[in-house]
């Protein structure tokens, strides 16, 4: 015997270390002292001739028995018979004795024909379990051995009617509950909330009087409502989510523009609100300026030569070239000619404007110029740079002209004063003659008198004498008269 | 079972009856098996398991070991495959490392492991128990003196470098 089903868990001092399982036939060495099973110490001495747990040399001739405690305490230990479906337990030693009585060893079929195994219970009354027998009920062949598991589900087998006692074989009961007039059913209008219970007898009774029954007209009609609303919502709902999607698509790309526009976007949002063109200069977005016609609404004043352009007369010289003298503006037409340009922001200079504007080309003008402003948040970004770049391209012609200006006035200023100079040379020799002249009247009577009084230089009197003259006041007279 | 059989020695039963000794072998290998299995999962050995492949073949098993802390394979896995042969416990098993493990006592390639007592020095009291713990001891503690892999022996006294080429061929265990 290999192998016990041992019942209960073993004391580990009696486990055979090479089986795990407790001692069987145990044999001890003599020089160690180990025990083992006879069965695995003689095999694992023909693979190595030394003592499996220390590795000390041995021989099957260094085994002797266990001692007789050890043979006892193993062969009382509780074991179950290993047969199939045997419940026997017993102790060790006796488990022999029994498995020669046992009734569920596997044992050849009593009849000699067959071939097959049976339990020695089946096989006492000498006859083969394994032939057929035919069912009374249903007439089919059934194994011997299956004969009872076959007449507890036989179709055929007869049974009775739990609700109407009726007679009835198995494979039809399913049937009958269906129409068995004493089974236990709910109203027909149940789903509608009728709460009838009773037998199948007592249901039609019951429908005649059922409330329900009054409105089933009814509800065919709410269910095919319901139905179509189901259907509809559903299909909203799908309208819904595909709507939401776009919804966040646009979201989103509002969301990239506003970020390029960056503080376009707001004033266009305001001007809007304002109930006002897209077009119109931003600053008349106030509702005061609302209702004015955009043509003549109040430009605010910019810094610069705008402010003296509104405050100017129709037909005021232009101050704003503080550079060139006043005298010289009629001499030099250029000056308010290119200050007209620049306001105009024409980048081609056009003389007669400067000549012939009026305040109502003035006005046209001025709003067309809102363009300038770098920051002009009133117009489109394009708008805004296109605007620029025409200011810059201005702005460098009018530099130029200014040059040009500057230069020329400064040589007409320079020709002018040489003249001035040579005038006023030459009214200087007239005078030098003059007073020569008087020197020499005046030295012909002082000579006359020194000639009498004598003694005096010429060098030391003549200015006194020349500043206490009665007749002085009259030589700027003489001068004029030069 | 026909492989049991064979695999019995010479001193097995008359030809007439030659089935019941080799059922019993079989059993009672089975037994000792399935013994050692519940002896592994009732002892909580840090670091070590294994169980069999499928449920139907006792004699094929797959462990993992785990470095042990403050060795240079500390919280690396490595799964091994444990084969029994039908007459154990009196051979010992055939074991081989499955995720490549750099180490002086094992082939890289073939996972095959050298260690005294899965070859010469077997006894038939070792268990699955015994082998892993040893395995998990050698990893930390190799034999350099009979290498399999004399890469990894060679490398063994610089640590850095030695882990650098552990981690170069180590795959973590799914
Ligand atoms: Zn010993
Ligand atoms: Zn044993
Ligand atoms: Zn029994
Ligand atoms: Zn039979
Ligand atoms: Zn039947
Ligand atoms: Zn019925
Ligand atoms: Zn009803």
């Amino acid at each position: 015997m290999a192998t016990y089903n041992y019942v209960e868990p073993t004391n580990s001092n009696l486990v055979c270390c090479i089986c795990r399982a407790p001692f069987v036939d145990p044999v001890t060495t003599q020089a160690c002292s180990h025990t083992f099973c006879r069965g695995c110490i003689s095999e694992a001495l023909e693979h190595s001739l030394q003592c499996p747990v220390d590795r000390l040399p041995l021989t099957p001739e260094d085994l002797t028995s266990a001692g007789p405690l050890i043979r006892s305490l193993v062969d009382e230990l509780l074991v179950s018979c290993p047969n199939n479906d045997c419940p026997h337990v017993c102790q060790r030693d006796l488990l022999q004795g029994h498995l020669d009585a046992c009734e569920f060893l596997i044992v050849d079929c009593p009849e000699q024909s067959c071939h097959q195994m049976v339990v020695r219970k089946d096989a006492v009354n000498g006859a083969c379990i394994h032939s057929a027998v035919i069912c009374s009920e249903c007439y089919a062949e059934v194994a011997m051995s299956e004969y009872e598991a076959h007449s507890s589900t036989c179709p055929d087998s007869a049974c009775s009617c739990e609700h109407c006692a009726t007679e009835i074989s198995k494979s039809t009961i399913e049937l009958h509950g269906e129409t068995c007039e004493r089974a236990p059913v709910v109203c027909t209008h149940a789903p509608n909330g009728c709460s009838w219970k009773g037998e199948r007898r007592l249901r039609d009774g019951h429908i005649s009087s059922c409330p329900y029954e009054a409105i089933k007209g009814f509800f065919i009609i709410h269910k095919d409502t319901t139905a179509a609303l189901k259907e509809e919502n559903a299909l909203l709902q799908a309208k819904i989510d595909a709507l939401q999607g776009h919804l966040r698509a646009t979201t989103r790309d509002l969301q990239v523009a506003k970020a390029a526009l960056g503080p376009w976007y707001t004033n266009a949002v305001n001007r809007t609100e304002a109930g006002l063109p897209i077009h119109h200069p931003p600053r008349s977005r106030a509702p005061t300026s609302a209702s004015l016609n955009p043509a003549t609404s109040p430009q605010p004043p910019l810094p610069g030569p705008r402010a003296s352009i509104s405050t100017l007369g129709s037909d005021a010289p232009n101050p704003a070239p503080a550079s060139v003298t006043p005298t010289h503006v009629n001499a030099t037409p250029g000056p308010s000619n290119t200050s007209h340009d620049w306001r105009a922001h024409s980048s081609r200079p056009s003389p007669n404007i400067s000549h012939n504007w009026d305040p109502s080309s003035l006005t046209a003008r001025s709003i067309a110029r809102d363009v300038v402003a770098p920051i002009d948040l009133g117009t489109s970004l394009e708008g805004s740079l296109h605007g620029l770049r025409e200011s810059m391209v201005t702005l460098s012609t009018t530099v130029d002209s200014v040059g040009r200006r500057s230069e020329i006035a400064l040589t007409n200023e320079t020709v002018r004063l040489n003249e001035e100079v040579m005038s006023v040379r030459a009214h200087l020799h007239g005078l030098r003659m003059q007073v020569h002249a008087i020197m020499m009247d005046r030295n012909t009577q002082v000579t006359g008198r020194v000639d009498e009084g004598g003694g005096i230089t010429e060098g030391a009197w003549i200015p006194t004498r020349f500043s206490q003259v009665p007749g002085q006041p009259q030589i700027p007279l003489s001068i004029t008269k030069l | 079972m026909e492989m049991t059989a064979s695999a019995v020695p010479a001193r097995a039963a008359p030809k007439a009856t030659a089935a019941a000794p080799s059922q019993q072998a079989a059993g009672s290998v089975t037994k000792r098996l399935g013994n050692e299995l519940m002896t592994l999962m009732m002892s909580s050995s840090p670091g070590i398991s294994a169980f069999p492949k499928n449920d139907g073949n006792l004699f094929d098993w797959t462990g993992t070991i785990e470095g042990a802390p403050g060795t240079i394979y500390d919280g690396l896995k490595f799964k091994i495959s444990i084969h029994f042969p039908s007459n154990y416990p009196y051979t010992a098993p055939a074991i081989k490392f499955d995720t490549p493990c750099f180490h002086p006592n094992v082939a890289l390639d073939s996972g095959a492991i050298c260690l005294d007592i899965l070859q010469d020095k077997w006894s038939a009291v070792y268990s699955v128990q015994t082998i892993l713990i040893s395995l998990q001891s050698l990893l930390g503690e190799p034999n350099n003196a009979s290498p399999l892999n004399n890469d990894a022996a060679a490398l063994w006294a610089r640590p850095d470098a030695f882990k650098a080429q552990l981690m170069r061929h180590y795959r973590p265990v799914e």
